[in-house]
């Protein structure tokens, strides 16, 4: 039941109805338990949602999840065409997509508003906004998979120059992402960055070299106060996370995030029942800081699900990566399993008080329309890969 | 694909699931193993607290009529987290908030105050950013908490104007709610002083005020001072003077607190807890209204006569000025006071509601009579012959004198250069007993007995000197603090040797240099005469007579005079009076029994009876000088016994004295009753029918048929059981009214709060029998909380 995830709405995958039963058929080969954990995701998402939101506004409590329900639908939408759409027609139209979410991203700069520090969005009107960057990381991830597997098709090893040529071509969107002082998605990228790379099978050189330059990156940035002051004193929360000012400032989300999550217990305060949540303590309990909002209400049994079902995404996606049909395949599904494992990671872990506060969003749990779209897309493309590989090897004589 | 690749792939997937892995880890540890830890500071985290102020306590009389009560009043308050905010900015570049502008002025224009002034005043003081200079960048924020309503105004709804104002004041903030977000009007206390019997007493009651930083300084431990801040950031207030000072700590109260879940920005979320006002306890006073009443009315009686009538000094009749006066009544078997009274007085009513009018506190001070002052307890005048009662006292007990021995009272005695005359120079009198001078109040005789015993003592130097009129006073607590029961008192002076050796050390010098510089010569002859006679190593045998006729520096308040008149007449129970009699709490039980602390007059009873006998004599005898106020008096039902005294105090007129005590006959006294008149003259003729005019009232008798007040027999006497009550008065039921009713229902449950219930409870919020409070926008509390608030009785 679950394999037909997609079916109530067929005329969204595609207007023509001739090629309407060939994609349903597609659809049936995906991989279920990946969209079985997607959508338990999503659905406790829409839960949490409601639950952080539902106290705080007594005229309409409902009006932030029904907007969630909102994108849900269209991200699955947006999923269903990601994964029945043609795989070469994807790998060809990479560097589309790549100038489009480039072009979002200078956007920013000219009509951009400012949330928390970053002048990460647009507005697109009623009052809603989308965040370039978070197609941008699936942009680079198809971009770079499509140079590295034209090299393979070439039948050559990578060499310096595919790997200086696919670094320019990401760096210029992580450019423009760190100028948005965006410092989150930044660093989301430099993951996605090692992994494409990684996998792609670059010379060891260039990776040792790259993670030597990460680490001396780092040491100058921090000694040279390179950070804005908003990064600076979410590092100094971080890292000092009692001192008073921290706590009367930018450690204090974090601090009450925490003594959420801590005091959900094993069970839980149940949902629509946490006081730290009800009482509006935990800053955005229905976006960034939603885990806590899971910690307090289901408590370790809930919140060790969300990771548990995260992390069977992950591995999914790791093994749809392994079995990928060619290089474009495989590079594709590492880069978007390395950009999820490390946002859940910088996510939760700040939830936890174990990472530093950056802007970033849970996937497919979080509300807002962008990272869930972004992520419903990978999800669609990881699917796209994985249909293709059985097609693949149904052609040459099934499993 | 390359095995680089697939290697790597591995490499990854060890990477990407140790990630999760870590996640569980840290999640199991914060919620599995310390989780409890978490949960306590929570609760610490985030909750306010709302201070709710305690009804007051009454203060009644010994019939229950009160003397203070607590009246209703409509506050219209402002909820600082509820109102629009003040600025849509930022901290350097602010952007005014229109809406909040609009409703300050919707609310100014039906409050009448200016809406910047309401804006200033609804405003929380920013600490956070401006530290100490908070209240100088925003004059007249709220100090107090962010949860606590703010008073914007108090409307007295007691008068038939100020209900019709308030009603209205309210009906418009509460039912349009939704054009004044944050604004609250509630019912709240203030106190009323309703003069029963049309008394006054309201130097003896005192009245509150707010709640000032000296007093927060004064409080006794930083538990206390921390109440009282607490209660002057939300209006609360404070005895300031009389009972309502002394009695404080029982009559405040105990302040309610309601516990809320905050939101990082004070917004509350939810009721935690409610821990509602304990009311304050109910003082009985011995303060009897209607004694209270008499006493005050033969005080202006008294004053009117001597102003009308001349009297017969120093060779000439005239009219006195009579500018002040008191009266008081002691109770002599328990020391409670029964009656102060004073003159000038003024209805304490004056203080009732929030605070007393400047104009009307102006007056007060200004007034030549001193009404805010208590002639009685902090009055300070020469006793004049009542003091001879003390001096006949120490003669016959330690000055070698005999009760049956005859000594001389001439027209005239010359001691130490001085000549002292009789009385209005009456003239000789021939050899008197202590008795009969102190019937016929002769002055050579004391003045003698002063002489002889300043000649025994050594005369000038005094070596080894007795001073037994001096000590003697001192056996009757005068010279020394009364003790009674209010922030007020005064002990007098009775002046030894030792003490005017001091003073004249003091100022000897001052006043021989002064002769010579002096142009006044009404002042050159004082410092003359200061200088020639107040030597300090001499003490002139003047000083010495003027102690023993109570003159000179000598000096009692009536209630002093009272106490030794009462131990007097009580056999030798001196006490230390008390006004309260007992504290009640709230719920009726007794809290504390006032009991009026007594010791025993150090004179032998022989000397006592002697004198009893000689004081009936001033009243019943036709010689005494009291005799002629007590006219007609029924002696055979009710003994009385006193003494005049007429104070030279030139320049001012004479003070004319009475101190007496009595009761039914063939008991102990009753009660001691003293008058005194500053400038009124004679005693026996402007104190004492004061006195015998109270003595009337109390026992219901017609008095002096020339005077229409002293008629008391239609009334009957003052007293029901013709003593004072000895049990305490029924209070109303209302002042043990429980408390806990003023908890809101499903506080913590309730939405935004609704107009419906809050309009329609208003007509009995407005009334006189239920208190309504009801809380305006408060977001996500409680929507109308109605208490029935514990009432004094009304009488």
């Amino acid at each position: 039941m679950i394999g037909d995830w997609a079916a109530p709405r067929p005329r969204r995958m595609s207007a023509s109805s001739a090629s309407r039963r060939g994609r349903e058929s597609q659809l049936r080969q995906s991989d279920w338990i990946l969209t079985a954990a997607v959508l338990s995701l999503s659905l406790v998402g829409v839960l949490l949602v409601a639950a952080a939101t539902e106290p705080l506004n007594k005229t309409h409590p409902f009006a932030v999840v029904e907007h969630q329900v909102l994108f849900l639908a269209v991200g699955l939408g947006l999923a269903a065409v990601a994964a029945v759409a043609d795989y070469r027609a994807i790998r060809s139209s990479a560097p589309v997509i790549y100038v489009l979410a480039c072009l979002g991203l200078l956007a920013t700069f000219v009509i951009g508003s400012r949330v928390a520090g970053a002048k990460a969005w647009i507005s697109i009107g009623g009052g809603l906004e989308i965040q370039p960057s978070e197609f941008a990381k699936l942009a680079v991830i198809v971009l770079v998979a499509m140079l590295f597997n034209a090299a393979r098709q070439d039948r050559r090893e990578l060499g310096d120059l595919d790997v200086v040529r696919a670094l320019l071509l990401m760096g210029f969107p992580m450019g423009l992402v760190l100028l948005q002082n965006d410092l989150g998605t930044m660093l989301v990228m430099v993951a996605i960055v090692f992994g494409v790379l990684a996998v792609g099978g670059v010379p060891s050189r260039w990776m040792f070299g790259l993670s030597a330059l990460m680490v001396v990156a780092t040491v100058v940035v921090v000694q040279l106060h390179l950070l804005s002051t908003y990064q600076e004193k979410r590092l100094t929360a971080y890292l000092h996370p009692n001192s008073p000012s921290v706590l009367k400032d930018n450690g204090y989300n974090a601090h009450q995030a925490v003594l959420a999550i801590g005091s959900g217990g094993l069970k839980g305060t149940g949902l629509f029942h946490g006081a730290q949540i009800n009482g509006g303590l935990v800053y955005a309990a229905n976006t960034d800081f939603i885990f806590a909002t899971a910690g307090e209400e289901l408590g370790f049994l809930g919140s060790a699900t969300i990771i548990i079902l995260l992390a069977v995404v992950l591995w999914r996606g790791l093994r749809i990566a392994a079995h990928a049909p060619d290089l474009f395949g495989r590079v594709t599904a590492a880069g978007i399993v390395c950009w999820l494992a490390f946002e859940t990671f910088e996510n939760i872990g700040m939830n936890l008080g174990i990472m530093p506060v950056t802007g970033i969003p849970l996937q497919f749990v979080s509300y807002g329309g962008s990272s869930l779209f972004a992520s419903m897309l990978a999800f669609g493309l990881l699917q796209n890969v994985h249909i293709q590989t059985q097609a693949a090897q149904n052609s040459s004589g099934g499993l | 694909m390359n095995d680089r690749s697939g290697l790597r792939l591995v490499i990854l997937s060890v990477l990407v699931f140790s990630l999760p892995l870590t996640l569980l880890g840290r999640l199991w540890y914060m919620q599995a193993l310390v989780g409890s830890q978490y949960t306590a500071a929570v609760n610490a985290n985030a909750t306010g607290e709302v201070r709710t102020l305690a009804p007051r306590g009454v203060i009644v009389d010994d019939a229950g009529n009160p003397l203070a009560r607590n009246d209703s009043a409509l506050v219209v308050a402002a909820l600082s987290t509820a109102l629009p905010r003040a600025n849509l900015g930022t901290l350097k570049k602010p952007k005014p908030n229109p809406a909040r502008i609009d409703e300050m002025q919707r609310l100014s224009a039906i409050l009448g105050i200016k809406a910047a002034d309401l804006d200033a005043k609804a405003t929380l003081c920013d600490y956070f950013d401006y530290g100490a200079q908070a209240l100088t960048k925003n004059p007249g924020c709220w100090t107090g908490s962010p949860l606590q309503p703010i008073p914007l105004i108090t409307i007295d709804n007691s008068t038939a104007t100020g209900a019709q104002h308030a009603t209205d004041v309210a009906l418009r903030v509460l039912e349009q709610h939704e054009l004044y977000p944050g604004i609250t009007a509630q019912i709240e206390d203030v106190r009323n002083y309703p003069a029963p019997d049309g008394s006054s007493a309201a130097q003896l009651i005192g009245h509150v005020g707010k709640i000032s930083q000296s007093d927060i300084d004064d409080a006794k431990n930083t538990s206390d001072a921390a109440t009282l801040k607490t209660a002057a950031g939300i209006g609360g207030v404070i005895g300031q003077e009389g009972l309502e000072a002394e009695y404080n700590s029982y009559l405040q109260g105990t302040m309610g607190t309601t516990t809320f879940s905050v939101t990082p920005a004070g917004n509350p979320v939810s009721t935690l807890s409610e821990t509602p006002a304990t009311p304050g306890d109910t003082v009985v006073t011995s303060i009897d209204a209607k004694v209270q009443k008499i006493a005050e009315d033969a005080l202006v009686d008294a004053v009117n006569t001597a102003r009308t009538k001349p009297q017969h000094i120093s060779g000439k009749s005239q009219t006195q000025k009579a500018d002040a006066a008191a009266a008081v009544v002691l109770n002599l078997r328990n020391g409670q006071v029964i009656a102060a009274a004073n003159y000038p007085t003024y209805s304490p009513s004056v203080w009732d509601g929030a605070g007393i009018d400047k104009n009307v506190y102006d007056a007060l001070q200004k007034d030549p009579g001193k009404p805010l002052f208590s002639q009685a307890i902090q009055g300070q005048y020469a006793p004049g012959s009542t003091f001879k009662v003390v001096t006949s006292a120490g003669a016959l007990s330690l000055g070698g004198y005999s009760q049956t021995g005859t000594y001389d009272c001439p027209g005239t005695l010359t001691q130490g250069g001085r000549t002292f005359h009789n009385f209005d120079n009456e003239g000789a009198q021939g050899a008197l007993t202590f008795a009969q001078a102190l019937t016929i109040s002769c002055d050579t005789f004391f003045d003698s007995v002063g002489a002889d015993l300043w000649n025994a003592d050594g005369g000038l130097s005094g070596t080894g000197a007795r001073e037994i009129v001096v000590n003697e006073a001192k056996l009757w607590k005068l010279g020394q603090p009364s003790g009674i029961d209010l922030p007020i008192d005064s002990k007098g002076n009775i002046e030894s040797r030792q003490d005017l050796k001091n003073y004249d050390a003091r100022y000897h010098a001052q006043w021989c240099a002064a002769v010579k510089t002096d142009k006044d010569p009404n002042q050159r002859a004082i410092d003359d005469s200061n200088c020639r006679y107040h030597i300090p190593a001499e003490y002139q045998v003047g000083e010495a007579i003027n102690v023993a006729i109570g003159q000179g520096t000598t000096t009692a308040s009536p209630l002093q005079m009272a106490v030794a008149y009462g131990a007097l007449g009580n056999g030798g129970t001196l006490f230390t009076p008390r006004l309260a009699k007992a504290i009640v709490g709230p719920d009726g039980k007794l809290v504390k029994a006032v009991v009026a602390p007594s010791s025993k007059l150090q004179v032998s009873s022989d000397v006592l009876t002697y004198i009893q006998q000689a004081l009936v004599g001033v009243v019943t005898d036709p010689k005494g000088t009291g005799a002629a106020a007590f006219a007609g008096f029924p002696f055979g039902l009710y003994t009385v016994a006193g003494k005049t005294g007429t104070a030279e105090v030139p320049p001012k007129d004479d003070t004319a004295w009475f101190a007496s005590y009595g009761g039914p006959a063939g008991q102990p006294a009753q009660y001691a009753v003293v008058v005194a008149i500053s400038q009124g003259g004679q005693g026996g003729i402007t104190a004492a029918p004061a006195v015998r005019q109270i003595y009337d009232g109390i026992w219901g008798l017609d008095g002096d048929p020339k005077n229409p007040h002293d008629q008391f027999a239609a009334a009957g006497p003052a007293f029901a059981g013709v003593a004072p009550p000895t049990a305490l008065p029924k209070l109303a039921q209302s002042t043990s009214a429980s408390p806990s009713a003023s908890t809101a229902p499903a506080a913590s449950t309730a939405p935004a709060a609704s107009t419906a219930p809050a309009a329609l409870a208003l007509p009995a919020a407005l009334g006189l029998t239920t208190d309504v409070a009801m809380l305006g926008n408060l977001p996500d509390a409680e929507a109308v909380a109605v208490r029935s608030k514990p009432r004094a009785a009304r009488r």
